[in-house]
């Protein structure tokens, strides 16, 4: 019971962590007014974005596991830090509006909060086999069990003579070995308690943010919006949908590519549709597409594909050939990753777990 | 989709990979219907129209339309997975490309306009809302539609699974024990304890029970782990000297094996020793000859040289 108490505290620590990453990013100049949504959903990106950032380097020099979680550990505490004082001010600002609101919506976000945590109970307290765990979850395992970062095999346990390319940089999983290096709490808890009630989190938080949008901000419907939603999630099941990704494959990077960026994506589309010149648009945009490799190396094919098909077609519906250039800009970082792998299929490079 | 195969399909790829997708459920029957709806009579007369009266039609064929278009030309060309397939390996994978389509929300938000646009009051609306409930319950199939399984505990893994954990490392006098599991626990029993090693991979494991392996294979002398999982996942009776060099071969010292396995005896009567059982399963012990004891690499002269 109390291992549970402090995964649910952890699922909670997470969603106040990324928002705090995503008040880095937010405008904080003007009049504009601060989106706690939205700003959870950028801190999202831009944490995992730096994780990797720091990961990569040191899992490239095969050091361990221990120092990355003294370096993480570390950094994130510095960057909430930092991250508060600088949108203090706006925040303060923010307050009154933000209090109103709630007062305003109590009874929307309150039914919003309850579909939430019902279906959070609902996947947590459920007993799923799923292949892919043996590698996502045993990585996380064998990271802790062997201090270090991608070299042993998590299907057997055997060492690895080079990395291998598919999960070089989709490094999701080493962020939860950190966190459960931090909290010692055992990788199976982290994974399909506190990462799979954060995943529902924001898989919902999305949809209210689309819905808030296409509802031009009317909360009985976007609620609606988001039970509809839900409803349809637990019946769209085939093993390949991207509910089934949600509700079974939970704490897996595929699940958040599936049911959150995705989804934001199609969110931001919206966004540029009423205002395709925005920088702020643009940049989420950019931060979705830089922080989404690390999830999942399916995003390096997936996200250019969403791109293209999506924000795209703007560049003819609004007469504008910026759209195009600004696309392509986002695209770059997933097209590098995709070329770099198939440079590593193609037998053109690897990455060694010892000197040679 | 392992069952698909882009190069054998053709152009008819698309529509197999739809079906697969889909299961016999028309959720994106209902995408299509909602499309239609909200792009052309959602906002036409009056009732449908947004409550300051203004047509909503046009701002949602810009939201939803272009990329439904763009889908159909590419996703859903026939042509496209041909032509795709033909510079990447896409057969696995190309179903994740219909993750794109936003058929929830679409669908959802289609049955809110429904919902609140149609419905004067508040009654009628309530009803219309658990309408299209059943309709979004009856278009698919239900996640649980065997029922709930209550995880047994908050790993979220077979309790009898930690108890077999724990005899291993009772009985063991190395730090990493090597274990020959059945289908299930193999893929579970790293995700709970790391220290246990496996002699195969998942990968070997399905090549396996999908009938990769024949008798020239596992007869072969390399790639023992095939001799285990014969015996173990396969319930093929091996001669004891077969079986025994593949537990050498891979330093594979434990056997576990559920209570109703039919090799139990066979696999007992090849000198393998019971050394702790569960409600339903069974821990067995191989005295290796020779052991390579398994132990971490030591990174530290590397880092010290300043790799």
């Amino acid at each position: 019971m109390i291992r549970a108490g402090i995964a649910v505290l952890l699922m909670i620590l997470n969603l106040i962590l990324y928002f705090f990453f995503g008040m880095l990013v937010m405008p904080k100049k003007g009049d504009r007014r601060i989106c706690v949504s939205e700003a959870v959903f950028a801190g999202f990106f831009l944490y995992y974005f730096l994780f990797a950032l720091v990961c990569i380097p040191i899992m490239y020099k095969w050091r361990p596991l221990s120092m990355l979680t003294g370096i993480w550990g570390t950094a994130v505490p510095v960057i909430c830090a930092v991250s508060f004082i600088v949108s203090f001010r706006s925040l303060k600002k923010n307050l009154p509006a933000f209090t109103e609101y709630l007062k305003k919506n109590l009874p929307y976000l309150a039914a919003f909060l309850v579909i939430t945590v019902v279906m959070v109970i609902i996947v947590v307290c459920n007993y799923q086999f799923t292949l892919d765990a043996a590698y996502y979850v045993a990585n996380v395992t064998t990271s802790l069990q062997t201090d270090t970062l991608n070299i042993y095999d998590p299907y057997t346990g055997a060492w690895q003579d080079h990395f291998e390319m598919r999960y070089f940089f989709a490094v999701f999983p080493l962020n939860d070995a950190v966190f459960c290096s931090i909290f010692k709490i055992h990788p199976l808890i982290w994974c399909k308690t506190t990462i799979a009630g954060d995943a529902i989190s924001l898989t919902n938080l999305v949809l209210f943010m689309t819905g808030k949008r296409l509802f031009k901000g009317d909360h009985a419907k976007t609620l609606l919006f988001v039970l509809f939603a839900d409803v349809m999630n637990f019946f769209f099941i085939t093993i390949y949908t991207t509910s089934t990704f949600l509700l079974t494959r939970t704490y897996e990077g595929k699940s958040l590519l599936a049911n959150v960026v995705l989804p934001g994506v199609f969110y931001i589309y919206m966004r540029l549709s009423e205002d395709q010149k925005s920088l702020y648009n643009w940049g989420l945009l950019f931060l979705v597409a830089i922080g989404s490799p690390v999830l999942s190396s399916s995003s390096n094919m997936l996200i250019p594909a969403m791109i293209a098909v999506t924000i795209m077609p703007l560049c003819i519906l609004k007469r504008d050939i910026t759209v195009i250039f600004k696309s392509l800009v986002c695209m770059l970082p997933e097209v590098i990753l995709m070329l770099t792998y198939v440079a590593y299929v193609k037998g053109k490079f690897v990455f060694y777990t010892y000197p040679r | 989709m392992q069952s698909l195969n882009i190069n054998d399909a053709g152009f008819s790829y698309i529509f197999n990979c739809m079906a697969l997708y889909s299961e016999g459920g028309v959720y994106f029957v209902i995408y299509v219907i909602s499309l239609l709806f909200v792009c052309t009579i959602a906002g036409r007369y009056p009732a449908l129209q947004n409550k300051d009266g203004t047509d909503t039609r046009k701002r949602d064929r810009l939201i939803f339309l272009p990329q439904a278009v763009m889908m159909l030309l590419t996703v859903f060309n026939p042509v496209f997975p041909v032509l795709l397939n033909s510079i990447f390996d896409v057969n696995k994978e190309y179903y994740r490309f219909l993750w794109m389509l936003p058929v929830i929300t679409l669908i959802a938000y289609a049955g809110v306009k429904i919902v609140f646009e149609t419905s004067k009051n508040t009654a009628r609306g309530l009803i219309a809302a658990v309408l299209l409930i059943c309709i979004f319950m009856s278009a698919g199939t239900c996640i649980y539609e065997n029922g709930y399984a209550k995880a047994e505990n908050i790993y979220k893994m077979p309790a009898e699974l930690l108890q077999v954990a724990q005899i291993i490392h009772r009985d063991s006098d190395v730090e990493y024990p090597r274990a020959m599991f059945e289908y299930d626990y193999n893929m579970q029993i790293r995700q709970y304890d790391a220290s246990i090693l496996l002699p195969c991979t998942r990968e070997q494991y399905l090549n396996a029970v999908s009938g990769g392996l024949d008798h020239e294979k596992i007869h072969a002398e390399e790639n023992y782990y095939n001799r285990l999982l014969a015996v173990v996942a396969l319930n093929i009776r091996l001669d004891k000297e077969d079986f025994l060099k593949g537990l050498e071969e891979t330093d594979t010292e434990y056997v576990v094996l559920s209570s109703a396995n039919d090799m139990l005896s066979h696999i007992k009567s090849m000198g393998l020793k019971e050394v702790g059982r569960t409600a339903n399963h069974i821990v067995l012990h191989y005295g290796l000859e020779t052991r390579e004891e398994f132990s971490l690499a030591d990174y530290s002269e590397v880092w010290a040289m300043g790799y």
